[in-house]
């Protein structure tokens, strides 16, 4: 294998690597699993609030 | 719900849904994906493909999208090679600039359409003939029929192979500098930019962390001050519930910027990027806050002292991702360095119309998860 084959194969993969949808939904997973674990860290804190009530 | 009061609760459902809709539905235009081979010796019959996404072109005999007419091989250095390609038959004609003999032989084998990509194969021979740079990186333009170009630049290298011999040997020479006919048009498309393609649509979800961010810590220190002035404990408890919830979008957009980088610069965090680092440092300074605050237990004091030192961080969070990676000689990111803004002229109408909603309904969200904040606190406060 030569290198001009080297290249191409690095140019097939590149080709192949172009749709990046996936990073999208991996970016808006990160959004939202960030914001809901602070809403549990919330809902913990008014979990401590409601209980000497109960 | 009271909708005086709430609106922006509202505002920040509506906006942030029409913003993941549009954001995740619309198509990209159609762009040059890449070329097979990257590597093309003259003189010899080569097989190359160039494959295009989004294109739309379903079938070439009933086309209503705009379809393909030239393909380009353009070098500021070496001159414009052409070839003017209709759909299955291929004229031959290629361009000499100034007086350079770049000389291009193109046979296609017709044109291969799929329902989301279009490849165009074919066979060409190249023929430098006495080109004084032989050895030279292409882009490469498609001319669609509405006047538009795609373009991949720096995708092929062009070199002098051995069979190459002086003079030019076939084809007709005709001058070319129909460059400057692309017509803009409004389309509902985000753009398609090389190396970004589909994930483009991360400046909805990415972008507008830092916005929001950078909004709350400036309530923030609106409340810090208030607080310095009255010394009203209330105060003090909004400007800290701002900037916790200020931290949890920047961290958001630590972590989406570095799966995003991962992808598109090949590093989850590129150690040269200017603005990297001053965010590093930045939330740094902000994490020693929370260190701070929680060392000390006397309400007042705490209070007047969280209050001065996030006065002062501010401005230097805002010299560290703002100011100082503008001053730095480059930057991968856009708006900072040598490289423009995405407002300057890399925001096309398109994009506006997703990123804007997308800003305030993101700072909108924020600073409701921070009123939930406060209202917890003070109710803490009170037992």
């Amino acid at each position: 294998m030569n290198s001009i084959d080297t290249l191409d194969s690095q140019t097939a993969e590149a080709l192949s690597q172009h749709n990046n949808f996936n990073v999208v939904y991996c970016v808006l997973l990160v959004i939202f699993i960030g914001i809901l674990l602070y809403l549990l860290r919330l809902e913990r804190k008014i979990a401590r609030l409601e209980k000497p009530q109960s | 719900m009271n909708l005086k009061k709430d609106w922006y609760k509202w505002a920040a459902a509506i906006l942030l849904l029409y913003v993941l809709l549009g954001g995740l539905v619309l198509p990209l235009r159609p762009g040059i994906v890449g070329i097979s081979p990257i590597r093309i010796e003259t003189g010899k019959t080569v097989e190359v493909e160039v494959k295009v996404s989004n294109s739309q072109w379903t079938d070439p005999t009933q086309i209503s999208a705009p379809y393909p007419k030239s393909l380009f091989f353009v070098s500021e250095k070496a001159g414009t090679l052409l070839v003017k390609h209709y759909q299955d038959s291929a004229s031959v004609i290629s361009t000499a600039k100034d007086s350079l003999n770049t000389m291009l032989a193109w046979v296609a084998n017709g044109v291969k359409y799929s329902v989301t990509s279009m490849y165009v194969k074919g066979t060409c021979n190249f023929r430098m003939g006495d080109n004084p740079i032989p050895n030279e990186m292409y882009s490469v333009f498609i001319q669609l029929s509405n006047g538009k170009y795609l373009g991949l630049p720096e995708a092929v290298f062009i070199y002098r192979g051995n069979s190459d011999t002086i003079g030019p040997e076939n084809g007709l020479i005709s001058m070319n500098s129909s460059f400057n006919n692309n017509i803009p048009r409004f389309e509902m498309r985000f753009p398609n930019r090389t190396v970004l393609n589909e994930s483009v649509r991360n400046l909805f979800y990415h972008v507008p962390m830092w916005f929001a961010m950078i909004a709350l810590l400036s309530i923030s220190v609106f409340y810090a001050v208030n607080y310095l002035r009255f010394q009203r404990l209330e105060d003090d408890a909004m400007a800290d519930s701002l900037i916790k919830v200020a931290l949890l979008a920047g961290i958001l957009g630590c972590v989406t910027g570095a799966i995003w980088a991962r992808v598109t610069w090949h590093s989850w965090w590129p150690r040269e990027d200017p603005k990297l680092n001053g965010v590093a440092i930045g939330m740094m300074m902000y994490f020693a806050y929370l260190l701070l605050r929680s060392t000390l237990s006397d309400p007042y004091q705490r209070a007047r002292i969280t209050s001065v030192y996030s006065i002062f961080i501010f401005p230097i969070f805002i010299a560290l991702i703002l100011i100082m990676p503008k001053l730095s000689p480059n930057s991968l990111h856009p708006g900072a360095g040598g490289t423009v803004g995405f407002s300057k002229y890399d925001l096309d109408s398109t994009m506006r119309l997703f990123f804007y909603p997308a800003i305030l309904g993101w700072i909108f969200l924020f600073y409701w998860i921070s009123n939930l904040h406060l209202r917890i606190t003070k109710l803490l406060e009170k037992e």
